[in-house]
């Protein structure tokens, strides 16, 4: 048995040569990045100076945001919720359409509902979030028909609301091509046996599918909630500087006051934060799933 | 047939299916009654699941019926017509325990928590599986699974009982095994069964009757020694254990029996009012009915199918031995048991094959 294990495992093993683009681009450009990061986080801003030369490390600029005052935890704790209403409205919006998509015994309208979402990928994300500014902005669409009917305009641009629906827009597609896999990974003949036994497809659905494509379900809420927390040019635009994610303030650190120490640390606590969260969905889940069978 | 007092459980009228514009399921009429096992069996491709998948609801006929207890049922969704299905893969939920897997057809039927503990006991103990409550289905070898899978379709109570090629998973001493206690079990519940399989030797073994399925067609129903010892046809004689079959012509049909003419050599069978003179017919011969005398001349044993070959092949098996015997333009395939190893034909001998009369099926000429 361990040497047909072996067997196994060196047919699979594949030449470090390969790996090695992956794992360079992986120091390089994400543990580097990091680590660069991280040390200018500690240097000390000088108004007016883009380049710190000091040579003396300290935590003064982690004291200045998360230290001082609460203002920082609000715009963490918007980017939080805002992504988190928005990771989970799309989970569930995509949930049924990947599960038609994976189930459908239909080539023509797998074929259709595939090419539509894979086109929106190929739509400029600038191009995405200015449709929705002509939309929802006071002369937009959605506005023109509230008048039409008799109603007064509602301002959307700047508002939660006007963020969420952007990116509930913007991940809803990525959600549907993550649960794909996962929900044609759960066996239909599971699916058949339950309703065999009498389960309705409601029942099915919560008893056998649901539950059977929970780790892949979760894997695509955390890849579009990190896509949804450090989300940019959507607050930006439909937030209208009035509603403000930590991208938006990390950036105006970087790009308005030229302050990079400053825009350091903050990414430093966002990445730290949404990590902890990542790693704890996570921590929660593979505890659950071991009495499955599935560990 | 029309003696039969017992209640039709499960009728078939004029099922069909239709995948785009081919037909897997042409015309099936099928009636069992009460307590009866019957096994679809046919070559892949032939129907028979889908005609099962049919009964279950998973597949919805093109046109026919599917009637329980007299009952039409064919537009009611899986859910509402209480038939238990055995899959070939078991389709255990990997997410629940045993018990939990058997209990989950009776918490969907809102059971009491007492009775479902107790059905599901009773359950395990018929299928002896007694003790394994906690564990997942992973943790199972596949025997074990296939009980579970069993325990889960009894203990809902089904109307009727569904095989989908239950045992094709499972390695042969295990699959002999499990053959003859599901069919005990069986026997035991009283259960009206329907068992789709494509082993003959399973077929054989646990059906009370076997529906013979080709290319969508129901070709041949019977008991298993009536398909076995009349097969209408040469598929069904080819699929249903082994067969010579050679075509040869009518020389003579009366009440005394029917004298074809196959290779040269003349074969004698029973009376079949139904042949003319000069008509092709097709003959056919099991292996293990004739016999093999060494040299020329066969010994007076009365019987008078008596035709002259030479020994192609021989292939020794242990129990038995299988000699392909070289007739003139045909050849014939023949079993021995092997009394004495001492004594067995050599690859060039000449030998007298024979058989009797009785042992002689004739089929329609040309039939696939």
């Amino acid at each position: 048995m361990r040497d047909v294990d072996r067997d196994e495992e060196s047919k699979h093993r594949s030449p470090i040569l390969f790996l090695a683009p992956a794992f360079l681009i992986f120091v390089f450009f994400y543990a580097g990045a990091l680590i660069m990061l991280f040390v200018q986080s500690l240097q000390t801003y000088t108004p007016g100076r883009i380049v710190q030369v000091s040579q003396s490390f300290s935590f003064a600029n982690y004291i200045i945001y998360w230290g001082r005052n609460l203002v920082y935890y609000g715009f963490l704790w918007d980017s939080l919720r805002i992504g988190g209403i928005a990771t989970v409205i799309s989970v569930l919006i995509a949930y049924p359409l990947a599960h038609k998509i994976s189930r459908t015994e239909r080539a023509l309208v797998k074929k259709t509902l595939l090419t539509v979402l894979v086109a929106t990928f190929f739509i400029n994300s600038i191009v995405k979030v200015y449709s929705w500014v002509i939309m929802q902005g006071d002369a937009g669409l959605i506005n023109e028909i509230l008048t039409a009917l008799g109603y007064s305009k509602v301002r959307f641009l700047g508002t939660d609301e006007a963020v969420i629906i952007g990116l509930i827009y913007f991940l809803f597609p990525i959600a549907t091509m993550a649960l794909i896999g996962p929900i044609k990974n759960v066996d239909s003949t599971l699916e058949q046996a339950a309703g065999n036994l009498g389960a309705t497809n409601t029942q099915v659905f919560f008893d056998v599918t649901l539950p059977l494509s929970m780790p892949g379900t979760i894997a695509a809420t955390l890849l579009c909630y990190a896509l949804a927390v450090s989300a940019f040019i959507i607050p930006m635009f439909l937030g209208s500087g009035i509603v403000l994610m930590m991208s938006n303030i990390i950036f105006s650190r970087y790009s308005e006051s030229f302050n990079y120490p400053g825009g350091a640390a903050l990414a430093m606590v966002f990445l730290a934060t949404i990590l902890f969260i990542a790693f704890g969905i996570n921590r929660l889940l593979t505890k659950r799933l071991k009495g499955f069978g599935y560990g | 047939m029309s003696d039969d007092k017992r209640y039709v459980d499960l009728e078939l009228v004029g099922l069909s299916k239709k995948f785009g514009s081919t037909l897997a399921v042409d015309d099936v009429s099928l009636t069992m009654p009460e307590g009866e096992f019957l096994t679809l069996i046919g070559p892949s491709g032939c129907g028979k699941t889908t005609t099962l998948r049919m009964i279950a609801g998973f597949v919805t006929p093109t046109s026919g019926e599917v009637r329980v207890k007299g009952e039409d049922i064919s537009g009611r969704p899986p859910y509402l017509r209480n038939t238990g299905m055995v899959f070939q893969n078991y389709a255990l939920f990997p997410h629940m325990t045993v018990y939990e897997n058997i209990a989950y057809g009776l918490k969907i039927r809102s059971y009491s928590e007492q009775t479902i503990r107790q059905n599901v006991r009773e359950a395990l103990d018929t299928v002896k599986l007694p003790g394994l409550e906690e564990r997942y289905p992973k943790q199972l070898s596949g025997g074990q699974q296939q009980r579970v899978a069993l325990a889960r379709a009894l203990v809902i109570q089904p109307a009727i009982l569904l095989f989908d090629e239950p045992l094709s998973n499972l390695d042969l001493k295990l699959r002999q095994q499990m053959r003859s206690e599901i069919k005990a079990i069986q026997r035991r519940v009283g259960i009206t069964t329907m068992y789709v399989t494509h082993d003959q030797g399973e077929a054989l073994v646990m059906s009370d009757r076997l529906a013979v399925m080709n290319k969508g067609r129901v070709v041949q129903v019977g008991s298993p020694t009536e398909v076995y010892e009349k097969p209408k046809t040469r598929f069904v004689a080819e699929f249903i254990g082994e067969a010579n079959y050679i075509e040869g012509t009518v020389l003579r049909s009366d009440s005394s029996g029917v004298e074809t003419k196959i290779d040269g050599q003349v074969v004698f069978a029973p009376p079949d009012t139904a042949l003319r003179e000069n008509e092709k017919v097709g003959v056919c011969v099991r292996p293990e009915r004739i016999q093999v005398y060494r040299g020329r001349e066969s010994p007076a044993t009365g019987e008078r199918n008596a035709l002259r070959g030479t020994v192609e092949e021989v292939v020794y098996v242990g129990s038995i031995v299988r000699y392909q015997v070289r007739l003139d333009r045909s050849k014939m395939v023949v079993d021995r048991m092997v009394a004495s190893v001492d004594n067995l034909c050599a690859v060039g001998e000449t030998v007298v094959v024979q058989w009797s009369d009785a042992n002689t099926i004739l089929l329609p000429a040309d039939t696939g």
